[in-house]
């Protein structure tokens, strides 16, 4: 028997034991060696030969990944590590760290309980520790940290002791002051210290690492170190000899992370909405493999052979082939087809996967990523809402006709498999947009099409995608079918920023009960009878109906509210989404008669009033920006600022860290197009940079009008500006 | 005379379809009936009545003319109120023609809308007289079939529902606009035969009708809806 099989076979032995599982993530900031990590801890595990972890990079498994040296999607691995005697089952997932690939961080970590979290000794924490460390918080899931790279410490910065030991625990006091900051509102401690064991050193590439537990184990401390890791090759081999990394992050994760059993009870109320009094909340709590099947489905891959894999927690019950699951928001029931888990890449079936675990199952084939599937109808997850939202658009075209159904099936599973990615498909001109959060993720997307689907396409320009905002509150603007028997009497204002991030944190939506959602809107600072009145909310606009007593009104609702999100996913300006605008209807009036206000009347003096009411408001085009950090020797420091600067950009700030200048800053997304091969060559190469999307701004005055015609003119609109509005 | 029937006629293919349904039923229609109102109108197809007058000749029935000027309905809030004082005027005509022949009843073209066919119903019962209306509550596909299958030759002359753009001016219904409807339908709600003033239209032939009626017409448009001005109607020789 192999010992891959070997393996497989002690895993599914532990599956039935929660106690014995730790379910896994391990993020950071790019580069800073979370694959080069894992590919330790597989070696370790005896899945990968102990020679080539390191170089291998073996949960990169996709060639775009291994070509550029990053991981683009979760990767799932399972495997196994003894510890005080007692066999524990590791699901790992390694996650990207580039900030285009957030959104498979978030989803992540839904199905998994702790995170350990990789800071490069050098660089410290970076924005994207902070990002990750919020994901992980914000889903309840339990941080540890590993300080990686510590042997450039000793051989490229030449530092002493003192020196070393100073910079360490600067970055955990660091990143503790950011666990901190994320938890104030908890009732649990989860700073990280070394002390307790919560803390790592090590080198994941030359594979030796350390812990308080594992000195006291094996007796080596940060002196013995330093001189094995300057006596070159041979003391390396002995430090990783006598302290493997694996053994030593392992037994960290088997000690300190919780297993699902401790994890479930605290995790099920943030994750999860539903009657905490039913049973299938208690057989969650529980982690009861004899309850009903509750699975969130947290990533969709496609397999050539056994098509299209849903990987995702498996909170109660036990999975197996055969089953009829219910999958949230679809009709109907799906077929479970197989069960497996994860072997770094490659999936193992196995007979049946219960509660606890990570499961990857086929024949879900209305799942995506984010569903709930079930045994029973239930309430489904919270939604698992990336933070931002797509900033840059590019169109794919197929070259070839034949192509075309090829390429909407791709398309469309895209989609499904990245909800942070955008699809509009127009069957019409055959020009399909894709939308994602910056240049990479789309160059990405578009790689894969042509590599993998093999289908051969021309892409457009990335265009940034723009967002119409209103500035100030409007007069009261009137909207007349085109009929003219129907007038509708709206105002539109901006919404506070506290408002739309309550909406954006799903923390007020139309989904919640009424009482909950007046609740969340007043403590954003709504006011009460506004907060009463709220008939509808689209993405993060809002629309109160303050009137009374309108004959005929309720049943004409649902076609005032296709009006509105009509008008709200095209803006007056240039047909851009409106965010962030609260409307109110004032008065209407209505055909007493059915037929004369139909859909096709209704719907468009609902949209003509929307968009007369945010003119009047002054709505203004507003532009993704991102910040921009940039780390630059010196020397390289005015070319550097001068590339954020040149950027409609604005710099924030500088200043020293090691002997390197930071820069930060902010600059628009459009001006960032191209940014890495210009300041490639404005630095000669030597500076690391990471950008980081931070929401929209409204654009400029004196750039606004030629902007709107851009893309109005892109659009093919008329080229000029709707008119002012007639008042009433 | 006996037993006579008034056709509210417009010269729009739904009030054109119950007076063809009348007569190929054997009623004897003896006059055709049209309101011409100034303006914007809840009640009434609006535009280019006077059209009625060229049907009326090529039709052969002799046509009665009402003008009672301007409605008001553009300043008008309530559209019940608004829709019983434009019967005022249709019912007073009606009452002298009663005087006049031994009336039987109306012909009307309502498909869908119970405002109209409620209001004209009271004024039947009022009157004592009876109402035919062949329309009434009928499937508009089937209905739209009918009219193209007995050779009725509609254009459109006015738009006012989200879908319909400029190019439906002046447009002829016919099949192929049908299966556009269709999709407005399904798209927008777009009434297939227009009901609730979503389009308006006129007869220009059909198997009731001597002659053909020819058009000259500009083109309006106006936000979200237009209509065709016509600049030169006649007989066709």
């Amino acid at each position: 028997m192999g010992r891959r099989k070997q393996i497989v076979q002690e895993c599914e032995r532990l599956m039935d034991k929660p106690e014995n599982i730790r379910n896994i993530a391990i993020a950071a900031h790019v580069d800073h060696g979370k694959t080069t990590l894992s590919d330790n801890l597989l070696a370790g595990a005896g899945m990968i030969s102990n020679e080539t972890a390191g170089q291998q990079l073996a949960m990169d498994t996709k060639e775009d990944e291994q070509e550029r040296g990053i991981t683009i999607d979760a990767a799932n691995v399972s495997m196994t590590h003894e510890y005080e005697d007692t066999n524990h089952l590791i699901n790992l997932i390694d996650t990207p760290g580039h900030v285009d690939f957030g959104g498979d961080v978030t989803r992540a970590m839904r199905a998994v309980d702790g995170a350990l979290v990789v800071v490069d000794a050098v660089e410290g924490a970076m924005p994207q520790t902070e990002t990750v460390l919020r994901q992980a918080l914000r889903e309840g899931v339990k941080p540890a940290l590993f300080i990686n790279k510590v042997d450039r410490l000793i051989n490229e910065l030449q530092e002493g002791p003192e020196e070393m030991q100073k910079r360490l625990l600067d970055v955990i006091s660091d990143v503790n002051d950011l666990i901190r900051g994320m938890t104030e509102e908890k009732d649990y401690d989860w700073t990280v210290s070394v002390e307790d064991g919560t803390v790592g050193f090590g080198s994941a590439l030359y594979k030796w690492g350390v812990s308080m537990p594992s000195m006291q184990r094996t007796g080596i401390d940060f002196g013995d170190i330093m001189e094995l890791e300057r006596s070159g090759e041979e003391g390396r081999d002995e430090l990783q000899e006598r302290t493997p990394l694996s053994d030593v992050v392992l037994d960290m994760v088997a000690e300190h992370f919780p297993n699902p059993v401790d994890a479930q009870p605290r995790r099920i109320p943030t994750v999860w909405r539903g009657d905490d009094e039913s049973e299938v909340a208690e057989s969650m709590r529980l982690v009861d493999e004899d309850g009903e099947v509750v699975f969130m489905s947290t990533d969709i891959s496609m397999d050539p052979h056994a098509g299209e894999i849903a990987t995702g927690r498996l909170f109660s019950g036990t999975i197996e082939k055969g089953q009829e699951l219910y999958v949230s928001g679809t009709a109907g029931k799906n077929r479970i087809q197989s069960v497996g888990i994860f072997m770094g890449g490659e999936r193992e079936e196995v007979e049946k996967v219960p509660a606890g675990n990570i499961a990857a199952v086929t024949g879900l084939k209305d799942a995506i990523a984010g569903s709930t599937v079930s045994s029973i109808e239930m309430t489904p997850f919270e939604s698992i809402e990336h933070i931002s939202e797509p900033v840059i658009t590019k169109s794919v075209e197929a070259k070839t006709m034949d192509d075309l159904p090829k390429l909407i099936k791709t398309l469309q599973q895209v989609a499904k498999e990245d909800p942070t990615i955008r699809v509009e498909i127009n069957e019409d001109t055959g020009e399909h947009l894709i939308s994602g959060q910056g240049e990479l993720h789309l160059e990405v997307i578009t790689h894969r099409i042509r590599d993998n689907q093999g289908i051969d396409v021309h892409t457009g320009e990335p265009i940034v995608v723009f967002r119409e905002q209103p500035q100030e509150k409007s007069r009261e603007v009137e909207g007349v079918s085109p009929n003219n028997h129907n007038k509708f009497y709206i105002t539109a204002e901006p919404l506070s920023q506290d408002i739309v991030d309550a909406i954006k944190l799903g923390e007020a939506s139309m989904d919640m009960p009424e009482l909950e959602r007046r609740e969340a809107l007043q403590e954003a600072g709504m006011d009460k009878d506004d907060s009463q009145n709220v008939e509808h909310m689209f993405k993060t606009n809002i629309l109160l109906d303050e009137t009374k007593g309108i004959q005929h009104l309720n049943e004409t609702m649902e076609l005032v509210i296709e009006g509105l999100e009509d008008a709200l996913e095209d803006g007056p300006l240039a047909a851009e989404p409106v965010q962030g605008a609260l409307f109110r209807l004032h008065d209407a009036k209505l055909h007493e008669d059915t037929i004369h206000r139909g859909p096709a009347q209704v719907i468009p003096a609902t949209r003509d009033a929307i968009h007369r009411s945010l003119i009047d408001a002054e709505v203004r085009l507003l532009e993704p920006i991102q910040d921009v950090r940039i780390d630059v020797p010196s020397e390289y420091m005015g070319n550097a600022s001068g590339e954020i600067q040149g950027r409609r950009g604005r710099v924030d700030d500088m200043y020293q860290e090691g002997d390197l200048m930071v820069i930060e800053g902010i600059a628009p997304v459009e001006e960032m197009i191209g940014f890495s091969s210009d300041i490639r060559s404005a630095t000669e190469g030597r500076a690391s940079w990471n950008t980081e999307n931070a929401g929209f701004r409204v654009l400029v005055d004196n750039l606004q009008t030629e902007q709107i015609m851009e893309i109005r003119e892109r659009k093919g609109m008329k080229l000029e500006l709707p008119p002012s509005v007639d008042y009433i | 005379m006996t037993d006579t029937w008034v056709s509210l006629f417009s010269g729009g293919k739904d009030s054109s379809w119950a007076l063809y349904r009348a007569l190929e039923e054997g009623l004897d229609v003896s006059r055709l009936l049209t309101v011409h109102p100034s303006e914007e109108s809840y009640m009434y197809h609006v535009p280019e009545t006077q059209l009625a007058r060229l049907a009326a000749e090529s039709i052969g029935i002799e046509l009665v003319e009402v003008e009672p000027g301007d409605l008001a309905a553009a300043e008008a809030v309530d559209s019940a109120a608004q829709g019983d004082a434009e019967l005022e005027p249709l019912e007073a005509a009606l009452t002298d023609l009663a005087e006049e022949v031994d009336l039987a009843g109306v012909t009307a073209g309502a498909i869908e809308s119970e405002f109209q066919t409620s209001r004209i119903q009271g004024m039947c019962d009022r009157l004592g007289i009876d109402l035919f209306a062949p329309l009434w509550q009928r499937d508009p596909d089937e209905l739209a079939a009918e009219m193209l299958e007995a050779g009725f030759e509609i254009t459109i002359l006015q738009v006012a529902a989200y879908g319909l753009d400029e190019s439906w001016l002046g447009r002829p219904l016919d099949a192929e606009a049908i299966e556009e409807l269709r999709e407005l339908n399904a798209e927008y709600g777009v009434h297939l035969l227009g009901e609730g003033g979503e389009f308006e239209t006129f007869v220009t032939n059909g198997p009731h009708m001597d002659r053909r009626i020819d058009l000259e017409y500009d083109t309006e448009w106006h936000g979200d809806s237009g209509r065709i001005r016509i600049t030169d109607a006649r007989l066709a020789e």
